[in-house]
């Protein structure tokens, strides 16, 4: 795509037209995530809640909870890791990107005191994690343009008020199952699309 | 009759500069030389017309000791792109 041009030769409208659909569609391709955040949380956050679920279901462990202290914190490192090296690689940033750090960004202060809140009172964590998550979850869809991001906060939505109807402890259950469907799989899909848009 | 085309816009490379900027409002120099192919002398000189039409905003910083050059769209830029976008579609109405 070269784009030389000088003042000598201006473009038809047809060639306008071209012009204008060409680059947009590469913008598209570069504000795109690779989905490497929704596949790793995907994973860390059902296995996390299907783990203390269980361990509050089936054994005489006395802090379910703990588990929340273990595997998250990896994913954190992980999560912090793999940034740290994308931003070595010297991707370059746009708005689109800026946005969406920042959606990202204010969901983990907001987690964080909504989870000191729940411990604080006694409430099941899992309902407010899920209004806090399909909140960030449709935003990232939005700014993405990714259809099954915004599905999934649905999902998740609906997840959070599923909560407010069964035990306190059974919301992990369905934390976990919403957590698959609104991240892991979007997640799946926004990678294989990624790589179909970037490796040739 | 069709309308006006915006001259300013009917270079390919300015054309290209506004279209990527519409889509993530803002772009880091490299990045809008990587995506229009275009010569860091010629790209320069474009962004320098679009700005001073007021199309565009350019901000210099520094990053990691380096220089960094962003431009983003300005309101009057988005207006005129969505001016030229539509008297574009004029001439293609009834084909």
């Amino acid at each position: 795509m070269s784009k030389e041009g000088t003042e000598k030769d201006l473009l038809d409208p047809k060639e306008s037209m071209r012009v204008i659909r060409q680059v947009i569609d590469v913008a598209k391709k570069s504000a795109q995530e690779d989905g490497f955040h929704f596949m790793l949380w995907g994973v860390i956050v059902p296995v996390s809640a299907a783990t203390e679920w269980y361990l509050w279901r089936s054994t005489d462990f006395g802090a379910p909870w703990a588990v929340w202290g273990i595997l998250p914190a990896i994913g954190g490192l992980i999560a912090m890791l793999y940034e740290w090296r994308r931003g070595r690689s010297g991707r370059p940033e746009n708005m689109v990107r800026t946005w969406y750090s920042w959606v990202w960004g204010a969901f983990v202060l907001s987690l964080v005191l909504a989870l000191f809140f729940a411990t604080q009172n006694r409430l099941s964590p899992a309902p407010l994690v899920l209004i806090l998550s399909a909140f960030a979850t449709f935003l990232s869809g939005l700014l993405l343009q990714f259809a099954p991001l915004r599905w999934g906060a649905l999902v998740q939505w609906i997840g959070a008020a599923v909560c407010f109807f069964i035990a306190p402890q059974d919301g992990n259950l369905v934390l976990a199952l919403a957590t698959v469907l609104a991240y892991l799989l979007p997640g799946i899909m926004l990678h294989r699309e990624y790589r179909r848009s970037h490796v040739r | 009759m069709y309308d006006k085309l915006d001259p300013l816009l009917l270079s390919q490379l300015r054309l290209a500069i506004m279209s990527y900027l519409m889509v993530v409002r803002e772009a880091e120099f490299n990045e809008l030389k990587e995506k229009t192919e275009a010569t860091a002398g010629n790209l320069s000189s474009q962004i320098s017309k679009l700005q001073e039409a007021g199309y565009i905003e350019v901000h210099k910083s520094f990053r990691n000791n380096f220089p960094l050059t962003t431009c983003c769209i300005t309101p009057a830029g988005v207006e005129a792109f969505e001016r030229f976008y539509e008297a574009l579609q004029g001439y293609f109405k009834g084909e």
